[in-house]
Formats: C-alpha cells, structure tokens, sequence
C-alpha cells in the first residue's frame, strides 16, 4: 500500500571498497551495544524538538567508568530509563496534539484554583471576588506563540482604580466606576510559558472597592497559529482523515532519520505505518494515529542506542558505515545526534575517507554544540563538573561564598575551552601563566583592584595552568584543608595516566594530625614512611606537596593548617623542583602527558576502556597529536580517524 | 493539570490505603506486607548508640531521643557483623564502598574491581522482587538525594552510590529528583480528555510498548551476543514498564500536593520520603530503598549549627571532642528523619491498625564507626512489621551474629523464602 524509496542502510555505490590506504594502525576492538547518557539523550531531545527543556531529570544518573559516564559496558538500561523516555515521549505526544485555538482558551480566576492566589485585604463573594486592599493574581500556562486577548470583568466604588499586570508589565490600569460587572478587553503578544496575571487596586483607601470576576485568555488570534510549535516542526504536511500515506512518509522519513541517524528502509517504515493503522483501527483520529507512529519513532531501540551490526563471523572488523560514523562523530565531539549537515556528508560518502572525516571534525568543533566537550569530556577529565559540588568549610574558609565558586568553575571552563575549543596546545593547557579572572576571582589571586567584573586574562599570578587553578585546587581538597595526596593522585591519574594502585585493604587511611609534633607534611610524611607506603606515595607526594603552597581553596599561604611554614620543594623521580609553577614544567615535558590526553580522548569517544592490545593505536593516536603540535585539533582528527574509530570487532574480541 | 487534579475534581478525595479492589491476585502472595531500607551514609558510631542494657528496659543513648516515641514499635540489634566486609573481617579496616556495596547484597567485591569495573550481588530488596513479583506498579523503588563526595570513585563509583543490585552487574540507579518521581506517578493524564479519549491513549502507550519489544528482538537477533544480553535486559524493562502504566492507570490515591523543583538537602530528603509514604500508601509498591546520602558524602548540616562535612566528622570524632558530639548529632538527626517516617506511616490507617504495622523499615550504615573504617560490629534499627510477627520494644545484642542473617528474617516476614538469599548466611535471625 505505500510506495516507498528502496534506501538500503549501508548505501556501498562502488561495490566492496579496495582496501583503505588510509586505514591506522591497531585493531578495532569493541563495546557492548552502547545507550545514550542522560546528557547525550537531553541533546538529542533538544536537537529533535527545538524545545529549550531539561528532558533528562526523570532520567537515573548514569554510572561513571573508567572515568567517564558514556562508557557502554557501565550504562546499564532499567525500567527507570524506560520509565523516564516514555513519560518524555508522553509528554511530546500530547504536546503535538493540542489544538491551540481551543486549549489555549483558558478561564483562570473563578473562586479557588489551581494557579490562584490572593495577597491583602478582601474578600471572596459569590461571583467574583472584592478587594479593598492587595490583589488577585492567577497563573495561566500558554502552549503557543501568538497574540492573544484577555477579557476581565471589573466592578469598583468610591473612585478604586485597577490595574492589572501581565508579569508585572501594567497591561489595563484606570478608575472602575461600576456597581454591575464591566467587561474589558486587551490584547497583547504572549511567549510559550507561564506567565502571571495580577489585578490589584491601585489606590487602597477608606469606601474604595474594586471587584474582579474571571480572566479569560483566548488565542492565539491567529488562525494560523493552531497548532504547538512542535506540530508544526514534525509535521510538515496535513494528514487527511484516513491515514494519508504520502505525508505520513514525509514525517516519519524525516523524523526517523535524525532520531535513527540514518535513513528509514522500507521495513522500517512499514513498522511505523502498523502502528499509525493500529491507532487510527482502535478509533484515533488522524492526527492521533500519526502521532503513535511518532511514539514508536522515539521509543524504538533505534533511538535509544546506537546499534552496530557485528562484522561477519570470519572477519575480524569491519569498516563503520557513514552514517555509523556520523553518530560517533556526533557524540564524541557534541554529547548528541548529527545534524542535518554530517547526515548529508554520511550520505555523500564523505565519512568514508579521512579528509572528509577532518572537514567534519573541523566544522563540528567550531559548532557551538562543540561546548559539550568542555563540559562533558573536561567536565569529568578535569573535573570542572565537581566544581559546584565543592563545599569547604566555611569556619575554616570564612572567605568562600558561592560568589567565589561560580568564579572558579568560570576560570576553569575558560582555560579548557581554550584547549578543547579554541588553538592553545596542551603544554600551554599543563603551563600557562594566564588566569581567567573576575573580580572576585582576583580578590582571591590576591590581584584585587586590577579586573574588571566581567573577567579577563591576567598574566603573572604565580599560578600554572589547570592545577594552578583555584578550582582544582579547591575540589582536590578536603572541606577543612588542602590535600596532597587527592592532589598527587589526580597528576598522575589524569595527567600522566600513571595512577598509583588504591591502597592495600589492610592500610588505615584516617589521618589525625596533631599540632605540636610539626608540619603538616612532616606528619603526613612521618605516617607514610615505610618502604611499603612510598612504593606509590613517593610521587603521588611529592606532586601534591610541590602544591603545597595553596590551601583548601587554593589561596596561596605561607603557613598550613597547623601554623607552619610551608615547604613545597620536592624530589619527584629524583628531580628537585619548588612549587607549582616548576611542578607544571616538568608535567609538560613528561613523554607520559600527551599519551595520557590520547588515552581519555579514546576512552571518551569509543565509550570502552583501551587494554594492551590497544597501544600501537595509542601510539598512534600519540604521535600524530604530538606531530600536529599537541593541539586537540590535531588529537581529534587523530583519534576521529583511528581504527577503532572507524572499525568494529566483535565483542568479546573473538578475532 | 494532571491526574492529581483530575482526581480532586472528581471528589477522590479522600485518601484510602486500598480500593476495595486494588491488590491483584500476585500481590495477595505478598500479604499486606512491605519493607522500606533507610541507609545513612558515614558510618553509625556504634559505641555510643549502643545501650548498655538488653531486653524491653534499655535506655536510649542521649544522641538517639528522638526514636523515644518510637520505642514500642523499634527494635535495636546490636553486634551483627556484616561478613561480606571481608578485608574488614581480615585486617580490621575496610572502605566505604565495599561496605556499602554489600550491605544489602551480602556479596564480598570480587576481582579487580578497582580496574575492570565492579561486581557485586543482588540485594536484598531485588531478592524479594524476584521471589514474589509484586503486582505493585512498581516493583520496588530505589530513591535517593544526590548527596555526594564530590570526586566519583572513578570504575568504582558504582559502589557509593547504590544499594540495590537486580544482579551482579546491574545496579539500580537511585532517583534522586522528587518532583520527576512524583510526576511520574501521579502526572500525565489529560483533564480535559473523555474518558474514552484517556483510555484509548493509555491502550496506545502500550501497545507502541508491545511493538518496540518485538522491534527489539528482532534488532538483537543481528547483534553479538553481548549486544543480545543487553537488549535482553531492555526488553525486560519495557514489559515492566507496560505492567507499571497498566498498574498506575487504575491507582486513585491523592498523593497531596507535588514537590517544588530544585530542592536541597534536607528538603529534598524528606520529599523523597513523603513520595516513600505515598506509594505504600497508595500500593504502588511495597519495596523501597532509601540512600539519604551516597556514603563518604561531604553534607554540611547548617541546620543543626555543623559546618564540618559529614565525612570529615566521621573520622575527626575519633580524636576531636566537638566533632564527636556534631557526629552523634547528625546521626540523631538521621534517626529523626526515620523516626518522623515512621510516624508518618503509623499515621496512615490500614484494617485494624497501621501502615506500619504492615512494613518494615529498618535504619542502617555501612561502617560501625566512621574513622575504624570497619563495618562491624553493626548496629541497626527495625520498625514496625508488625503484622507480620515481628515483635519490639527491646534491644538484642546479637554479638558476631551474621548481618545477612537478619537480611533474610527480613526476607521471611515479607514472605519470601530467604534460604537462597546471600553469602554468608548462618540462618535466619528471629525477630518474632
């Protein structure tokens, strides 16, 4: 009955490809079928509707893995993620069948309801309601754009004048000189949304009363506005009273595409229309029976994971379609679905060869989308995502406000955006001696006076590069002071990927230090002085002590915790070095530091953890990042055009 | 408008434990009896929570008064161990996570799990559902705040942040927004539709539902196998969900008025407990895990005068004095929260007498002193069941009677055989 476009999924024009002279080392390696994250599935809903909404607060918190809350094997899917994409599919669905003449006509003060609220002196009565003094507000939620009319019936004695205010804008004000209900009238402009109306009487006085009965808002006046927007972006075309097959195509063809990231095959269509006939059979009209199909489109595994058909089973890999590659594009470099733009670049063929990946990558993050590394990628490997949930003490930090927070995480996502997003190297990200500051930020840097509130760069702090930061500093801590150890761990943890393993079971970790007997760090030395605690505490020490010189809340300070003079010179691996800055210098010249970015920007993009025998790609992926002069535009074409991101093994790595 | 209003214009009013109706044939196999975990994070100070005296006429530490008017419906075991702290049975210290994670499961962390991500075992509560299959729109809840240390324990952050386990693998993400929550058991129908109109939209939820599962397996069946053991687990979630949209459309409760948006901690907390109430009282389940906090969690307590963290307390009491007392302050509070709970279901009528009567809650937490590192000896604190035969009004020092062994009387009185349940198990605690 319908008369479909013979789309195949893999469009392969030329026949089996010869083999790929572009093609990098390594194998391709793979992952359990991987689900959308909470951030990816709110960007995906946001890409589909337009709709500027938090679609993921139903959604459970995704487990963290390998450092990272995309990793497939870790992202498990219950009945609670069912539960919270098919209220959100609810939701949508009665939101694209509101008929906005109708819905929208919406009667809001009579008595009590829902929305109402008085303030001051009156009284209800039996038709409306008497103020003497104070006012009568009512919220009434719009679902459309468009212009709109307020009717308000209005009595009032004793020279009372209302006025009435459409979220505190004056929209009618005058004397009322009426025993009996006047009727008046407005019109005016409203947004989507909630929005307060509020008559009050203007000039309270003795013998002065106002009376107010209903608000009826109808519109939007436009007869051509009947529909949410949200119809009116699905649904491009009317269908007719019977299922009308041709634009029932568009739409789903459409819609599918994006949300499947690729295009709809007959198959794929005639479950859609089973579901869109199903409906219309059990007494849904048109629209109804369309917006079924709709359901199945956002509901559909398609939509949820990114499915990856395994290569055959005497082959070891097989090279990713476009359209594949597209969406792991698209979550790599934006937490989200491709665009139009990268499906017509999948569909052209275009992600078939690594120029056409680079001229993607490039395009991509100069996107604003692209914002999503910085908080998603550097949000977890630099931790900018903690910054908010840092709470140091304030009897021990009585300067720390939420003021001081905001800025911070503010200094953070700037330094990293410049890496992430815009042309600094990551030497510059490990060293640099910018800080991004706003007043309060200054103040804290002890550089007070010299910025303006809207924050600047500002060079000569005595600060180096991210662990130079007062959020780092700050989430490296613990509430009542600075901690070396969290401190140390995360260098070598995230920095130079050279974790120390987590203490042995039998190891008491509380620490009680004691005044008198010295330093804090000669204490925390003393209590880790054996051959046993040093094999990993060595370095971790002596990174976290070089940092020393800040406290909880990365303020510098000459004294610790304890009242003694600080000391942040070190021996790292048998170098001597003092202090943060000198720290930093060494990072950046350390050989483990770039192979460590490849490995968490492997990590994030192909969702799994790397195992051995993933080195000659981490290789690689290295030497090309170094070669590109340690740029993340060199690392994301590098890894954007790895093996394993163009390829898929089986799972289980039966190869 | 929702189904709440819709059902207030109706005159539903008034608040009804049941419908005449409402217990399904499977839900009768459960009895009317439930059980709600309340976990506290960092650690109980054992010691001083611990009365001297046994039997009905202990006395209350001081930091627990406010369980005072509980007294004739709690009971307190001391000196349970939890044996699946394996390194803390070994070397007398362990850590948050491996006491937490098995707290409910009775599973000793297997493996490298620091490396190659963590396993674990079904807790408790899933035990239950497993074994009894609630007919409950919802199975179980597991809710939480969000509360939180603020660097995740990386591949084991899994470990501090759940309670409940549907096996060694999946862990059940507490919710932790409580107006999402409530919506999503109370919002959703149209006021303005027929009845005819509501049904036919809730018959099409369904069977999109229905169609989605068969799309399912036929996507799986082009798959690896892990990728099948994966949607495996997807189409089990959709028939549940189907059976909770089913469940939830023949619910007429008044759930009292939704929870604000954006609420902090304490708020959020007691929110999250009202929604606990309102789904046993309204039968939406009968299962419930609470994690007031996700362990080592940095709370401050403003409320109480305490700007040390939660976890920095836990530790401090053992050599400060001040932060001793701020310690055994917030666990008073803690078990005030419980205690108001509590009440709060006593004050639900049921039959003869209570909703409490028919569930049990019990109050626990991972360490039984918060700088010992260490779980045992623990102490935890049941209420209410008693329905089911539980008996209280006393203090039972259980000395180096395995934790698991109350786990499973918790098992027995909510009717479930608990001789399958756990590790390390030695029998079945009697709390009758």
């Amino acid at each position: 009955m319908w008369t479909l476009a013979l789309l195949g999924c893999h469009p392969d024009p030329a026949g089996r490809p010869a083999p790929d002279p572009s093609a990098r080392p390594g194998h391709a390696g793979a992952r359990p079928i991987q689900r959308l994250n909470r951030v990816e599935l709110d960007h995906a809903l946001r890409e589909l509707t337009g709709l500027d909404r938090d679609f993921a607060a139903g959604f459970p918190p995704d487990e963290l893995a390998w450092g990272f809350d995309n990793q497939a094997e870790a992202l498990v899917v219950t009945t609670a993620h069912l539960d919270a994409l098919e209220r959100v599919t609810d939701d949508l669905a009665a939101e694209l069948l509101v008929d906005g003449h109708e819905s929208t006509r919406t009667t809001a003060i009579q008595g009590e309801g829902p929305g109402v609220s008085y303030a001051g002196d009156g009284q209800e009565v039996a038709d409306g309601y008497v103020l003497v003094d104070g006012s009568v507000s009512a919220t009434v939620t719009v679902v459309d754009d468009g212009a709109y009319e307020l009717l308000v019936f209005v009595a009032g004695e004793g020279g009372a004048e209302l006025e009435l205010t459409l979220d505190g804008e004056a929209v009618l004000e005058g004397e009322v000189d009426s025993r009996g209900w006047t009727r008046l009238s407005t019109t005016f402009p409203l947004a989507i949304g909630p929005h307060v109306l509020t008559a009050r009487i203007a000039n309270p006085g003795v013998g002065r009363r106002l009376g107010v009965d209903q608000f009826v808002l109808t519109g939007p006046t436009d007869p051509e506005v009947g529909r949410s927007a949200l119809w009116r972006r699905w649904v491009t075309c009317a269908p007719q009273g019977d299922p009308d097959a041709a634009c029932a195509e568009r739409v789903l063809r459409d819609l599918g595409e994006r949300a499947w990231r690729r295009p709809l095959d007959d198959a794929d269509l005639r479950w859609l229309f089973r579901l869109e006939d199903a409906a219309f059979d059990a007494g849904a009209p048109a629209d109804e029976a369309l917006v079924t199909a709709i359901r199945g489109v956002l509901l559909a595994p398609e939509f949820l994971y990114r499915p990856e058909a395994p290569p055959a089973a005497d082959a070891a890999d097989r090279p990713l379609d476009g359209y594949e590659l597209a969406t792991r594009l698209a979550a790599f470099l934006w937490s989200s679905i491709p665009d139009d733009e990268l499906l017509a670049a999948a569909r052209a063929g275009d992600l078939d060869h690594p120029d056409g990946i680079a001229l993607q990558v490039r395009r991509m993050r100069a996107d604003p989308r692209a914002a999503a590394l910085v908080e998603d990628l550097g949000g977890q490997w630099f931790d900018l995502r903690d910054v908010p949930l840092t709470s140091p003490d304030p009897t021990v930090f009585p300067a720390f406000d939420d003021a001081l927070r905001a800025s911070m995480e503010e200094e953070l996502r700037r330094m990293s955006a410049a890496f992430f997003l815009g042309d600094r190297d990551l030497r510059w990200l490990v060293t640099t001696d910018e800080s991004f500051v706003d007043a309060r930020l200054a103040e804290h840097y002890r550089v007070g006076g010299v910025a303006p509130a809207d924050g600047f760069v500002l060079t000569g702090t005595g600060r180096a590069g991210i662990t130079g930061t007062a959020a780092f500093l700050t989430v490296h801590a613990r509430p009542t002071r600075a901690s070396a150890v969290s401190r140390g761990k995360w260098v070598l943890e995230n920095l130079l990927c050279d974790a120390p393993p987590p203490p042995p079971p039998s190891v008491d970790q509380s620490l009680q230090l004691d005044a008198p007997s010295g330093s804090v760090r000669e204490q925390e030395e003393a209590i880790r002085s054996s051959a046993a605690c040093q094999a990993c505490h060595a370095s971790m020490d002596a990174v976290g002590f070089s940092l020393h010189g800040f406290d909880g809340t990365g303020e510098v300070r000459a004294e610790d915790e304890l009242g003694w003079p600080i000391d942040d010179a070190v021996v790292w691996d048998g170098r001597a070095l003092v202090g943060g800055v000198e720290l930093a210098g060494l990072v950046a010249d350390d050989p483990r530091l770039p192979r460590c970015a490849a490995r968490q920007t492997l990590t994030w993009a192909l969702g799994r953890p790397l195992d051995p025998d993933d080195d000659p790609v981490l290789d690689d992926v290295t030497a090309r990042f170094v070669a590109g002069g340690s740029t993340f535009d060199a690392l994301a074409l590098a890894v954007a055009t790895s093996a394993p991101f163009r390829r898929r093994g089986h799972v289980g790595g039966a190869e | 408008m929702n189904r709440r209003q819709l059902l207030r214009a109706a005159g539903a009013s008034l608040c009804l434990p049941f419908l005449p109706s409402a217990p399904g044939a499977a839900a009768e196999s459960l009895g009317l009896r439930r059980q709600v975990w309340f976990f506290v994070p960092n650690g109980f100070l054992t010691p001083a929570l611990t009365p001297t005296a046994t039997g009905p006429d202990y006395a209350l530490p001081p930091a627990l008064a406010a369980l005072g008017p509980l007294r004739s419906r709690l009971s307190l075991w001391s000196g349970l161990r939890n044996l699946a702290d394996a390194n803390g049975e070994r070397y007398g210290f362990s850590t948050h996570e491996a006491c937490t994670a098995s707290l409910l499961t009775d599973t000793p962390l297997a493996g490298d799990y620091y490396t190659r991500g963590a396993r674990n075992g079904i807790s408790v509560d899933q035990y239950a559902v497993r074994e009894l299959r609630p007919a409950t729109p919802y199975a179980s809840l597991q809710l939480g705040t969000g509360e939180r240390w603020i660097n995740g324990g990386g591949t084991i952050d899994v470990l501090y942040n759940h309670l409940s386990w549907a096996n060694d693998v999946t862990p059940l993400a507490p919710l932790v927004d409580p107006k999402a929550v409530f919506d999503g058991m109370f919002g959703g129908a149209d006021a303005t539709a027929t009845a005819e109109e509501q049904a036919r939209r809730q018959a099409l939820r369904t069977s999109v539902l229905d169609a989605v599962n068969d799309r399912t397996r036929a996507l799986s069946a082009r798959l690896d196998a892990a990728d099948r053991a994966k949607l495996e687990q997807h189409t089990t979630a959709v028939r549940e969900l189907e059976l909770r949209l089913e469940g939830l459309a023949e619910v007429e409760c008044d759930p009292g008025p939704e929870p604000g948006a954006d609420l902090a901690f304490p708020a959020r907390l007691d929110a999250m407990l009202g929604i606990v109430r309102v789904a046993l009282t309204c039968d939406l389940t009968r299962i419930a895990t609470m994690m007031s906090a996700t362990t080592t969690a940095l709370t401050t307590f403003p409320w109480l005068g305490i700007s040390t963290d939660h976890h920095t307390l836990s530790h401090n009491q053992a050599y400060l004095e001040r932060d001793r007392q701020d310690y055994l302050t917030v666990q008073g509070w803690f078990a005030e929260r419980f205690a108001a709970f509590c009440q709060s279901l006593a004050d639900v009528p049921e039959g003869d007498g209570d909703l409490l009567s028919t569930t049990q809650v019990t109050m626990l937490s991972e360490f039984g002193d918060g700088n010992a590192h260490v779980a045992s000896p623990m102490i935890v604190f049941t209420a209410g069941g008693e329905a089911s035969g539980i008996r209280h009004g006393r203090h039972e020092a259980a000395a180096g009677v395995p934790h698991a062994n109350f786990l499973r009387a918790s098992l027995r009185h909510l009717g479930a055989d608990p001789d399958g349940f756990g590790t390390t198990a030695t029998g079945t605690l009697d709390l009758t």
